[in-house]
């Protein structure tokens, strides 16, 4: 299938916040209430449509526990998007996230776009991390952020596409090299290289909704 | 009550019931292990207990409900096994030598806490929990019958078991089929690691504790985490509470191991190797022999992985790709030189044992077959799975050399890491592994030195690409030969331009007016303020020259 861009991110944070489950709603739409523990890292791939643009997301899903660091920061190399992901009904899950934070922004580009995602926000009764607590963290830190469900479905969509319309946004501005594969962006094979640093109409002011 | 047959029955249910709980009410697969420890078990060494075991009021409630359990066993749950012979000459030794395991097993199930109250049914036992037990056994031992089922091979699995004889049994685990069913293997698979009968005995009582003090807590919701996702692989058919009572048990046995061995980090992967020897050994609801396997499995083959970082992990995987480069060179070009593929796609296989990864159970149990009997096959042990793994990539060499669409990471790790689940025999691929092993043994050594050299060459050519890229990102365009020669005139080059302008424009106006003074004054004036060294030194002599004519 013909893309105008390839975008490649990474799904980071602890172990059990629902990392594949994200990405599994995200790809197959569908939940797995018991889904199986990522060893290593894993990959999945879907395309989206922003600006009337075909774009394919390439979405490598890495293990939570901290000793795999070592393995999956091979994979941090070279992305455009990291969703880091917590999970709301753990304290300590929003606890570690300054280090995933230190350790993603050390090993890859720096114009990378982080997403902060609290998971599991069906799961209100058992709520320990509050909604404010997270948006304070992003602010703070210069993210994105959204609670999702990838239960529900909720946000689900809306945290992978809208971190794919803010890497096509800093492509128009040309804060991104698009040349540059290390920068985790890829031009689709049919299209040649139109210069993205002088945009014709403003950045991706009317990005259309998720494809399918 | 009173026949030995029953005697049995009541002895083995009382050890499940207590050493991490775990219980079956099925007897028939005791018999073989019994002929063989009962010459070396010993019962007087387990009289050692801990001072803080369980009240003996507490071990006779729980004799008392196990008898109970004898007494109402079916027959019928029996059937659809293989019966060996023996099973009715268990004697009142061996079921004395049982009743220790209980004892050990008690103070197990007393020193944690946390754990009791995760698990209700152990400090309750129904009728119900006892179903559960029954349940998880029963299932256990049908889950793995091989397809193929020999009778003759499995008489020649009894008597190598009988003898003991370790050659003919490693044979019998890596020839076609392997050990056929997991009541073969249970005894066969602590021999194959070269656990003793006698050390089975002795352990128990000396050096296993149940408490777990030195895992921390985190290591605990880590294990508890993982274990929780393991349901896939959890034999079919279980019901609700015999699948919690499954996880519990195996939680406990992590901990039990962890404690054991406190230099060992838990990595995600080990659950799924405890719980392959835990189905294996719930056949008799002998978790203790899942214990011993896994403590002497960390000491001989997972220790690497149980360091701190997965550093020397990720190092030793990397032997896979010195393999391929020597076994199909082309191969090794298109996934680690073009497709600059990492090696995390095997990641999982190695780390345990392919369990994660083949959809079917009976697989896995046949391939842990097969990797232990080959223990001796290659040094380090720790090499086989990577040996295994490499063969699998070898014999699909043609499939991926042909896809023209593997091309980078992506296609390239998702084209590897779905190979396991293509297979259709294992049979083929096991004898291409035992080939490769025999093909390098003895050069181990020098494969896992070229795989640390392939990791940095690796590395580096995702630097290069890196800053390949940001090279080109600089305005050159060579295409426009004006702007290039410029360019190198005038910015690489600009002295030895700067010079020949000179020279030029000297020997122009010497020509010229045919006034050496100017031309002179010119020339060092130019000299002085413009040229390189070597080139003044050879000017100043010319200069000279034409002053002294």
């Amino acid at each position: 299938m013909s893309y105008a861009y390839l975008f490649k991110y990474i799904i980071i944070g602890d172990t059990g916040v629902g990392k594949s489950c994200l990405l599994l709603q995200f790809t197959d739409k569908r939940f797995q209430p018991v889904h199986d523990l990522t060893i290593g890292v894993e990959f999945g791939a879907r395309m989206i449509t922003i600006d009337g643009k075909q774009i394919k997301l390439q979405i490598w899903d890495t293990a939570g526990q901290e000793a795999f660091r070592s393995i999956t920061r091979s994979y941090y190399r070279g992305a455009a998007g990291a969703l880091l992901v917590y999970d709301i009904t753990r304290r300590d899950t929003f606890n570690h996230l300054t280090t995933w934070l230190e350790d993603a922004r050390q090993h890859s580009n720096s114009n990378m776009v982080i997403m902060l995602i609290g998971n599991k926000s069906d799961l209100e009764s058992r709520r320990e991390v509050k909604k404010e607590e997270g948006e304070v963290f992003a602010r703070e830190h210069g993210l994105i952020f959204m609670e999702t469900s990838a239960k529900t479905a909720a946000n689900v969509e809306e945290a992978f596409i809208n971190t794919a319309k803010e890497i096509y946004e800093k492509i128009q501005e040309g804060v991104f090299d698009i040349n540059n594969e290390a920068n985790g962006i890829k031009i689709g094979p049919q299209h040649s290289p139109t210069s993205p640093s002088s945009p014709s109409g403003g950045p991706g002011s009317s990005p259309g909704s998720g494809c399918c | 009550m009173s026949s030995p047959e029953e005697e049995t029955a009541n002895t083995i249910s009382s050890r499940e019931s207590s050493f991490f709980s775990l219980t079956s009410g099925n007897s028939v697969y005791f018999s073989a292990k019994d002929s063989l420890n009962a010459s070396e078990d010993g019962g007087g060494e387990k009289s050692s207990r801990s001072p803080d075991s369980t009240p003996v009021a507490q071990r006779k409630h729980q004799l008392n409900f196990t008898s109970s359990l004898g007494d109402g066993e079916d027959e019928s749950s029996i059937t659809g096994s293989d019966v060996p012979s023996a099973a009715s000459s268990a004697t009142l030794e061996e079921a004395e030598s049982m009743t220790s395991f209980s004892d050990a097993g008690d103070y197990c199930s007393n020193g944690n806490g946390s754990m009791d109250d995760l698990n209700p049914i152990k400090r309750s036992p129904s009728t119900s929990s006892v179903e559960v037990r029954k349940g998880i056994s029963r299932l256990c031992s049908t889950i793995a019958n091989s397809d193929s089922f020999d009778m003759s091979k499995k008489k020649e699995i009894e008597e190598a078991l009988a003898s003991k004889d370790l050659r003919s049994l490693r044979k019998l685990a890596m020839s076609t089929g392997g050990l056929l069913s997991n009541g073969l293997r249970e005894h066969t698979w602590s021999l194959l690691l070269g656990i003793s009968s006698k050390e089975l005995s002795k352990k128990l009582d000396t050096n296993f504790k149940m408490e777990y003090p030195d895992v921390t807590e985190q290591v605990q919701n880590l294990v508890r985490l993982d274990v929780a996702r393991v349901l896939k692989r959890f034999p079919p058919g279980l019901s609700d509470p015999q699948q919690d009572h499954l996880q519990t048990v195996l939680s406990n046995l992590i901990y039990a191991v962890l404690q054991k061995n406190p230099q060992a980090y838990y990595y995600q992967g080990f659950h799924d190797i405890s719980l392959t020897f835990l189905l294996v050994a719930s056949v008799e609801s002998n978790p203790y022999l899942a214990f011993m396997c896994l403590n002497k499995m960390i000491e001989t083959n997972l220790g690497p992985h149980m360091e701190k970082t997965m550093d020397t992990t990720h190092e030793m995987i990397h032997t896979i790709y010195a393999i391929i480069e020597q076994e199909n060179e082309k191969l090794y070009r298109k996934i680690v030189i073009e497709a600059k593929c990492p090696v995390a796609f095997c990641l999982p296989w190695v780390l345990t044992w392919f369990s994660h990864t083949l959809p079917d159970d009976s697989d896995v149990f046949r391939l842990y077959d097969y990797m232990l009997g080959s223990q001796k096959s290659t040094n380090p042990p720790h090499l086989i799975p990577i040996f295994v793994s490499a063969a699998l990539v070898l014999r699909n060499s043609r499939q991926i050399l042909q896809d023209k669409s593997l091309t980078d990471i992506a296609s390239m790790h998702q084209a590897l890491a779905k190979l396991p689940s293509e297979l259709k025999s294992l049979e083929p691929w096991l004898e291409e592994s035992t080939e490769l092993m025999r093909e390098y043994r003895g050069k181990e050594t020098s494969l896992m030195i070229r795989g640390r050299k392939i990791k940095d060459l690796q590395h580096n050519l995702w630097n290069d690409e890196t800053n390949n890229n940001q090279r080109r990102r600089a305005p050159v365009r060579r295409d426009n030969l004006l702007i290039y020669t410029s360019r190198l005139l005038f910015v690489r080059h600009r002295w030895t331009t700067i010079s020949l302008l000179v020279m030029m424009t000297a020997y122009f106006l010497q020509s010229r007016y045919r006034r050496p003074i100017f031309q002179i004054e010119l020339i060092r004036n130019a000299v002085d303020n413009y040229a390189p060294t070597p080139m003044r030194r050879f000017l100043q002599f010319v200069i000279e020259d034409e002053q002294s004519d």
